[in-house]
């Protein structure tokens, strides 16, 4: 399964992406709860429409596009908590803590 | 909580490159503040006040008073506004971001105080709150609806966003905005209201250091950048898209003009790109009227956003019309200021 988190806008509209690939089974079965504990129907799928729903649309916020395998999920900031905040926490962390992306470094 | 990863195909650019410059294995500062934040889930609690109906300029802006600021500590927390750490007349808290808070607040407030005569954001006195130390590591500044907030930055792209006074006026007008004309946040609408912030960011310093046109840097965000990043700022209304150009993080994609328009469903429809277009139509007026710009194209600007005839869904075209409406209002139909605004639009392929 891959898991990804991207974050845009911010006064300074740079983008970020973290990814993760979920693939041994271990990985799988940790990732899972995490992931089908966030309310996936419930949100939007897409930052434009994100967007539009969002009644206080506050300058310079960030706005998150989430993916889990099939799933899609897009929200401003402000709504990342509970369930959502810990996946992107996790995301983040598992993705900034991977030994295995040491190899193809180039920058 | 450990979550293995057996590969990560994409990663945070300056991870990366922090990466490739370390030889022993470590945590990344943004990996552990990640990892801290999943034993503490926070809630961000939002809070906008609905943008009140402007009064008339006359009964608005008689008589600016004093700043009434107050600085609070977020301690690292999301919670706003977190504890008082100097209030107005107080002396330097030694905290540096808050110190550095409370300057700006008082920079931009005497700006539209002194130059356009207005009093604080809302034109009647509002007080100037202000959060520092938000979250964990946190990569950005911003203006909440009624309060300003800014993180610490993480360290390794960004320094401390209180670093920047082009940053402090950037989100206060932000409110000045909110307040006025209540631009939309998206579209061109929302470029706009980004513009406006960047344009009126960028007289607050020049106005503090008494910079003319051609003294001025014309940056937004000066000094927020590490020294790894290869760039000076995060936009230049002088020539946009050429603040930063990074190995990793990438190239500013500001256009210049209508021709290289950015069509993207990201950022809000592009708010932060597009506005690169009216930034320049700014500049190119002052750059031909010379000698101050907080003078003639700051009053153009400022009569526009605050005028009562700027739709809240103003296109680049609407807006561009409505400085001119200005300019023919403040100073004439053959005066200088008028040609230089319209050569200004011309220029960056706006039609009138």
């Amino acid at each position: 399964m891959k898991i990804s988190v991207e974050r845009s806008g911010g006064i300074a509209a740079l983008t970020r992406v973290w990814t993760v690939h979920a693939q041994t089974a271990s990985a799988k079965s940790q990732w899972q709860p995490i992931v089908e504990a966030c309310p996936w129907d419930a949100v939007p799928k897409t930052v434009r429409a994100a967007a539009a729903e969002v009644q206080d649309n506050q300058p310079d916020r960030f706005i998150y596009s989430i993916r889990a395998g099939q799933r899609r999920a897009a929200l401003p900031e402000q709504a990342v908590t509970g369930p959502w905040r810990v996946l992107v926490d996790t995301t983040r962390a598992a993705a900034g803590d991977s030994p295995d992306r040491r190899g193809p470094v180039q920058a | 909580m450990h979550i293995p990863a057996t590969f990560c195909s994409i990663v945070p650019p300056y991870l990366l490159r922090r990466l490739a410059r370390l030889d022993e294995p470590r945590f990344s500062a943004a990996a552990r503040a990640a990892k801290e934040a999943l034993s503490h889930v926070r809630y961000v609690q939002s809070a906008r006040t609905q943008p009140a109906p402007a009064a008339p300029p006359a009964l608005r802006d008689v008589r600016p008073g004093p700043p009434n600021r107050s600085v609070y500590d977020a301690g690292g927390s999301e919670n706003l506004p977190g504890k008082l750490m100097r209030k107005e007349g107080e002396p330097a808290s030694g905290d540096q971001s808050a110190d550095e808070a409370y300057d700006g607040l008082g920079h931009t407030h005497r700006l539209f105080a002194d130059v356009f005569g207005r009093n604080s954001i809302d034109g009647e006195g509002l007080p100037l709150d202000a959060t520092v130390h938000f979250g964990k590591l946190y990569d950005n500044a911003f203006w909440d609806g009624r309060q300003m907030v800014f993180g610490d930055g993480d360290g390794e792209v960004f320094d401390r966003f209180t670093r920047s006074l082009s940053v402090i006026g950037h989100e206060l007008t932000h409110g000045v905005t909110q307040y006025s004309a209540g631009l939309a946040y998206r579209n061109q609408a929302g470029a706009i209201n980004e513009s406006m912030s960047d344009v009126f960011g960028a007289l607050v310093e020049q106005y503090l250091n008494s910079q003319s046109v051609t003294d001025a840097s014309w940056l937004i965000g000066e000094g927020l950048f590490t020294p790894q990043v290869e760039g000076s700022a995060l936009r230049s209304l002088k020539a946009p898209g050429t603040a930063y150009d990074d190995d990793v993080l990438g190239k500013d994609p500001q256009p210049d003009s209508m021709d290289s328009y950015v069509r993207t469903s990201a950022d809000n429809g592009g708010v932060h790109i597009n506005s690169g277009i009216p930034n320049r139509a700014f500049y190119l007026t002052a750059e031909t009227l010379g000698g101050n710009a907080w003078e003639a194209p700051g009053r153009i600007w400022y009569d526009t956003l605050t005028g009562g005839s700027l739709p809240a869904t103003a296109t680049f075209r609407v807006f561009a019309r409505a400085t001119a409406a200005s300019a023919v209002d403040l100073f004439g139909t053959d005066s200088p200021e008028h040609d230089a605004l319209r050569q200004a639009w011309e220029t960056v392929k706006v039609k009138l």
